[in-house]
Order: structure tokens, then sequence, then C-alpha cells
């Protein structure tokens, strides 16, 4: 076959843009070359709908361990009873948590696209927003903070049967204390998009 | 994280549901049970393993104690650039960071996000506009950019390296016209990223 020649120099030219520029795009990072090297190669050839020990197709003994792998790091990592790794983006994963709990016209609340919430946090245009009931709670116009007594207003008012955290564009730490007894007031579960906070 | 591009679920604890969802055995489901299912078959098919792979490459990594001193960087340098654009009279919302972003408005500067984002990529900065808290402007001007040093903490950039940064920022910014200005300062911007190279091995 011949080399695709288009697509390999577009490669070295983006290669080249990142080598040469300030990246200060905050969602964005440089993996390492063996995390790149662990993507490029004859793990992308198998097929394994299903999770180790419960795959639909034979020949899966090897990606059953390294998925294996990547969970029981994560565990550690986290100190969490439970990781799934397969979500192919954050989107996917808030996605799989809301079908696990809610159904359609359920009521969710989240921050707010425009004070620093992320799409997938109740948006009108994404399926958060038109598959559930969303409301959203925002920072206070005086210091820029998440609006906690928004956040408890808005909960008792509207009983959402899920409370969203987490941003794409907040520069602060949260209080997951307060969250979490917002929702226990109310019995609604929480779902922490920590996509942003995660590696630190 | 740093790893490849991918998402995660995780749970502190694991529970029965509390939807009353069973199994065919008629005992109530976990949710561990649950959230899989809803992964697979529920909104995905086949996993990417070459790219679960990677994420167990990025997690070993993690595990590493040079990760966590890189993790410190990253708050370190997020503060450095705090207390420059402070020096230099920029609004940071919220006042400053507790993490490896700053969300900046641009009001007192005249200048819109679009207009930030789109004149500073010319001198090879990338930094993506956002809105702000009560924006007056929509989302495809928005009058806020949003900064963070992950990446560059990566390539090896200290705080003594962040009023840099910002000074070469803050020199387009304040004559966001003038075009030689932007020339030289991606001239000086290659220049020093040539210290920090990204990949040793890359091979076209």
């Amino acid at each position: 076959m011949k080399v695709d020649k288009e697509i390999f120099d577009l490669i070295h030219e983006e290669y080249q843009r990142q080598q040469n520029g300030l990246e200060l795009i905050a969602s964005e990072n440089f993996t390492s070359e063996q995390v790149m090297k662990a993507m490029g190669n004859v793990m992308t050839n198998k097929y394994a709908e299903g999770y180790p020990g419960k795959r639909y197709y034979g020949g899966c003994e090897i990606v059953d361990k390294s998925e294996q792998l990547a969970i029981n790091r994560l565990k550690e990592i986290f100190n969490v009873e439970y990781a799934n790794v397969q979500p192919h983006s954050g989107a996917q994963a808030n996605a799989a948590v809301m079908l696990s709990i809610l159904k359609p016209y359920d009521k969710i609340l989240g921050l707010d696209l425009s004070m620093g919430g992320h799409l997938t946090h109740g948006s009108p245009v994404n399926f958060s927003g038109k598959l559930y009931e969303a409301h959203f709670y925002g920072v206070k116009q005086e210091d820029g903070l998440i609006d906690y007594d928004m956040m408890e207003q808005q909960a008792k008012t509207q009983k959402p049967k899920l409370i969203v955290c987490g941003a794409s564009a907040y520069s602060r730490d949260w209080d997951y204390q307060r969250i979490r007894a917002i929702a226990d007031s109310i019995g609604a579960y929480v779902l922490c998009d920590m996509a942003h906070p995660a590696g630190l | 994280m740093r790893g490849p591009r991918g998402g995660i679920i995780l749970m502190k604890n694991d529970f029965e549901n509390k939807e009353g969802i069973k199994d065919n055995k008629g005992n109530l489901k976990m949710m561990s049970d649950i959230i899989n299912l809803s992964v697979f078959p529920g909104i995905q098919g086949g996993p990417l393993e070459h790219v679960i792979a990677a994420k167990a490459v990025s997690f070993f990594e993690i595990l590493q104690p040079e990760f966590t001193a890189y993790a410190n960087q990253i708050i370190a340098n997020a503060k450095a650039m705090e207390k420059a654009f402070n020096n230099k009279n920029y609004n940071i919302v919220s006042g400053g960071t507790d993490n490896h972003l700053l969300l900046i408005d641009l009001r007192n500067k005249n200048v819109s996000g679009k207009k930030a984002e789109n004149t500073l990529v010319k001198a090879d900065i990338t930094i993506n506009k956002n809105m702000v808290p009560f924006d007056d402007k929509s989302p495809f001007i928005t009058s806020g950019m949003r900064v963070g040093v992950p990446a560059l903490t990566t390539r090896g950039l200290k705080e003594s390296d962040m009023s840099q940064i910002v000074e070469w920022i803050d020199i387009i910014l304040s004559d966001i016209e003038n075009q030689s200005k932007i020339e030289q300062v991606k001239i000086e911007v290659n220049e020093f990223m040539k210290s920090f190279p990204l990949y040793k091995n890359w091979i076209q």
C-alpha cells in the first residue's frame, strides 16, 4: 500500500505547531511518548464488546488483562471501589451516568454554561438538556464564586434527581461537603465532573 | 491527568440501586452493574482497547512520585501566572485560582475574547475565548479568555517563566492591531520554546 503522505505531512505540521507554540488551553496537555506508543499499535485491531472476563468475542484474554490493569490502577489512584475505563470521552461518561439513574424528563441541576459550566450539564443543545429537564445554579456576581445558596434554593424548589458539579472554566475549589448535604436533603444523586482538576 | 483523550467513571462506594431495578434472581442490582450496562451496551459498542491501554500507561505514570511533583508545579505556575496578570491590571474572575486555570475578564482592556484568541494565535500563543459570568457578549464573541498551565508545565516551564508569558500576551492585547509587534512576539515565542523540546524521539 502507498504511504498516505498527505495525512502524515499534516501530523508532522501539527507536531511542529505544538513544539513551537505556547500552549495555554486549559483542557490540553502533552502525553508522554509511551502513552502515544500504547495508542498506536495492534490493540486497535481487537474488537472486545463487553467487560474483562465477560466478552462477546473470542481472543480477548490479553486485552482483558490490560483493561483490568487500567481499572486496578485507577481504583488505586483515587481510592475508589468502582471504575469504568471504557467511555470514549467525558461527555460519554456523563451520558452513561445520567442514563443509569434518570428517566427522560427527570430534573437535573447543573452549573450554567455561561457561568463556567459544561455542555453536558444540561445545555439545551446537548442530550443532557434535550432528554432531561435542566435547571441551573450560577456564580455570585460580586465575587465570581459558586453560589451555593442558589444551588440549595434551586434544589429545594425544583427537587432535581441529580445535581451535577464541576465546570470547564472555574478556577476555584468546590465545597463538596456542602453539595453532598444539599443533595442528601432532597435525596438527589451527585455527579461530579472532575475532568479539569482530576490530575491535581 | 495527561493521558489520551477519553473518559472514565468512578464511584467511591458501590451501592444497591435506589430505583428498584432487579436482576433475574430478584435481587436489587448494584449501581456499578447498572453503570457498566449503560456504557455498554447502553450508549457504546466495542471499547477502544488501544486507548484503554494508553489510559493504563497514564495511570501508571500518575502512580510514580514524579507525577505529584508535576501536579504541585502546575499549582505553583498557575499562582505565578495569577500574580503576573494582577501586576498588569487584568481582571481575574473569582480573584484568582486554586487549580490549573485562570478565567480573565477582558472588558477593562477593551478587547473581546474572540479578538484575543484570534490575535494571540498569530504569535503562536494558544488560548481560548470564554464567556465570563454575566457576560454581555455572545458565546461566539465573549468577554473573556481562559488560560491553563498544565501543558506548559509538562514542557518544563517554571514559575519564573510565567511573567514572561504574560508580558507577551500583554504586549499583543495592549496594541492589538500592531502586526509588527505580533510578528516580533512570535519570533521570541518560537525561539523560547526551542529550549523545551516536546518529543525527543519524534520521527517524521
